[in-house]
């Protein structure tokens, strides 16, 4: 065959590792070949999808073939994974929050480092059409120089795992749902000064099924952020945000762009489809597989992972102690 | 019936207030009284409603006054009002320090008159029902709030300090704060806040986002930044998201609204059509004025002082760049 080829294995076959395996099948090069899981039946069932070999083995997918490898497991289990698929060679695609301590994202960068392999974080919101769009628009200046900005994710505590509500897997609702919007607003105005956040996480102790956050940010720039991650709500997920500028005002609001609604006696549901190639998972990968084979620069690298790692982790220090936290 | 007298149209809010008054059975404006006379002037015209030279004879004439005077000059007319015997509606912030917010409570408790401050968000539709749901335990136990009062920059004196006190953290921090004090019937303990002139680029504060700590369990974030540009489709907003241990409730204050896309004015709007909050708020001054006690809806001198108190930490803690606490004046 003419041209690169890539081969994938995933690891962790939930609901973020058949999101991953879908749009990797969106590469025309890149071909699935296995699915890990220590749970084998879910690994199964995920790799008849493919036509990939299924397997409870890490150690079996290190040893293989395959290019490239996503992880897609409880984030408490993130660094030593993601050393050992960097040390055997592989570029690896780990799911957000990189890590739970930014000791351990310098830990997985120096893997990729020795390695010389390709590593980036799913920080998927930024393949989001819509915060895509704010981060042309703000780079053109669309509201002159940006201000005070608000955002918000969530809703809905994510019930299809069974790790999430501990958190001291998942880290709670700053870690798992805020981090995209750290993320974010570290790519549109830059790094972070001081953080001052309040959240129930400490508050519900080892259940964070319910936690919401609210977190100020103040960036070096002198822009002032302000964020909320939500698991609180038993119905309605959505995520909205506004940046307000010298020169004008940019909003956003999920609940306000279905382009689809069906209202049935059993349901109603509202759609707001893209078409495949605009679809944000679809993009990350794509991207990531453009890096690997053309070497075009990373869209997200382990250092943006990292740098977000080191605000949420600020965000949780300030929560518990009640004072501002400087970066 | 009860007479009324305005003291400084300097505010704004005097226009929907003077119009609420002329719906309300039992009161009427007697006139207006300011210490800017061409003010005075243009309001006795506006209005249609005499103009008092001197303020004695205006409080002679008068059972009460509202005060819509610049922030700084609330305590003077305030004082005077109580001096002289009258009761009081004045508009927010109360003061632009405790100390005189505090002088205008124990005035007006020593002379045995009414203090009202102007807060009518208390008396929106919307929130009463909002307070309601929480009480009912729809939601459960409030455990987190999130409100917003983000507006345009009115300008004029608001961005003089020497006569507002202060930006957009002394304007609208206050009316949320007043309104999460009322839900949760609890005290704020300490205020961190994050401000900024980035948007109009002044010598006065345009944005703010303020963190209330409150002593019962709840924590609640504010945004009081003029954060609306020119181009916005109306003033602003009040909006406020409660977490419960059963569900949420979220509050849009000023939704009831249709979208006017005008050729004509070559600009898009928003018609309000929903319930008049300062009608609600000035009937329940004209009821405390007939009856003699406050309305158990209306907001106290000593609310109208809480909220004072919040903006003086908000303010402190920007400096110490840590949560400061509230300072508690009895």
């Amino acid at each position: 065959m003419n041209g690169p080829t890539l081969e994938v294995a995933i690891i962790g076959a939930g609901v973020m590792g058949q999101q991953h395996a879908r749009s990797w099948t969106h590469v025309p090069y890149a071909t699935v070949t296995t699915i890990c899981d220590f749970n084998l039946d879910a690994a199964n069932k995920l790799a008849a999808e493919f036509h990939a070999v299924a397997t409870a083995s890490i150690e079996s997918v290190l040893a293989s073939d395959v290019d490239v490898v996503s992880v897609c497991i409880p984030t408490c289990f993130h660094t030593d994974t993601a050393v050992k698929v960097l040390a055997a060679g592989k570029h690896l695609l780990l799911e957000k929050p990189m890590a739970l301590m930014v000791e351990d994202c310098h830990t997985i960068e120096a893997a990729a480092e020795a390695s010389g392999k390709l590593l980036t974080i799913g920080q998927v919101v930024r393949f989001f059409p819509e915060y895509e769009n704010a981060k042309r628009a703000i780079d053109a200046g669309a509201v002159g120089t940006p201000a005070v900005v608000r955002c918000r994710r969530g809703g809905i505590f994510p019930l299809w795992g069974t790790w999430f509500h501990d958190v001291n897997k998942s880290g709670g609702a700053i870690y798992d749902v805020g981090i995209h919007e750290i993320d974010w607003l570290l790519w549109l105005f830059g790094p972070v000064e001081r953080v001052y956040a309040r959240s129930l996480t400490e508050s519900l102790g080892e259940d964070s099924r319910q936690d919401f956050a609210l977190v100020t940010l103040r960036h070096k720039s002198g822009v002032i952020s302000h964020m909320e991650a939500c698991w609180a709500d038993p119905v309605v997920s959505y995520n909205a945000f506004e940046i307000a500028g010298d020169g004008g005002l940019l909003t956003h609001d999920s609940r306000n762009n279905a382009t689809l609604f069906l209202s049935t006696a059993e349901k109603q549901e509202a759609f707001s489809p893209l078409a495949d190639a605009d679809e944000p998972y679809n993009k990350q990968i794509a991207a990531f597989a453009k890096s690997i084979v053309d070497g075009t620069p990373l869209a997200v690298t382990g250092a943006d992972g990292r740098a977000a790692i080191a605000v949420a982790a600020a965000a949780l220090e300030s929560s518990r102690t009640r004072k501002v936290v400087t970066l | 019936m009860k007479n009324i007298v305005l003291l400084s149209s300097a505010h704004l809010h005097a226009d929907a207030y003077i119009h609420e008054l002329s719906t309300v059975k039992d009161a009427r404006i007697v006139g207006v009284y300011d210490n800017d006379a061409a003010r005075a002037e243009a309001a006795g015209s506006r209005y249609g409603i005499p103009v008092f030279s001197a303020l004695d004879a205006a409080l002679d004439a008068s059972d009460a006054a509202i005060i819509c005077s610049e922030n700084i000059h609330h305590e003077m007319f305030a004082l005077e009002t109580i001096k002289a015997g009258k009761h009081v509606l004045c508009e927010k912030p109360l003061a632009t320090i405790p100390e005189a917010a505090l002088r205008m409570v124990n005035a007006a408790d020593a002379a045995g008159v009414l203090l009202m401050t102007a807060f009518p968000c208390r008396f929106s539709p919307a929130y009463q029902q909002f307070k309601q749901l929480v009480n009912s335990g729809a939601i459960g136990d409030i455990r987190a709030l999130r409100g917003t009062n983000q507006g345009m920059c009115p300008g004029g004196w608001f961005v003089q300090k020497e006569l507002s006190g202060g930006g957009a953290v002394t304007d609208h921090t206050v009316h949320v704060t007043d309104l999460l004090r009322d839900l949760t019937g609890s005290e704020v303990e300490s205020v961190y806040c994050e401000l900024g002139n980035g948007l109009l680029h002044g010598d006065f504060e345009d944005t703010g986002v303020v963190t209330l700590e409150f002593e019962k369990d709840v924590f609640a974030t504010l945004d009081a930044s003029w954060s609306r540009p020119k181009s916005f489709t109306t003033w602003g907003n009040v909006t406020l998201y409660a977490v419960g241990t059963k569900g949420t409730l979220e509050m849009d204050m000023f939704n009831q609204e249709g979208m006017l896309y005008s050729d004509l004015k070559g600009k898009v709007g928003v018609q309000n059509w929903g319930s008049s909050i300062d009608r609600g708020m000035v009937a329940a001054f004209v009821d405390s004025l007939l009856s003699g006690t406050l309305h158990e809806k209306a907001a106290s001198g000593t609310d109208g002082l809480r909220a004072v108190e919040v903006v003086e930490a908000a303010y402190a803690s920007t400096i110490a760049l840590q949560p400061a606490k509230v300072n508690h004046r009895r």
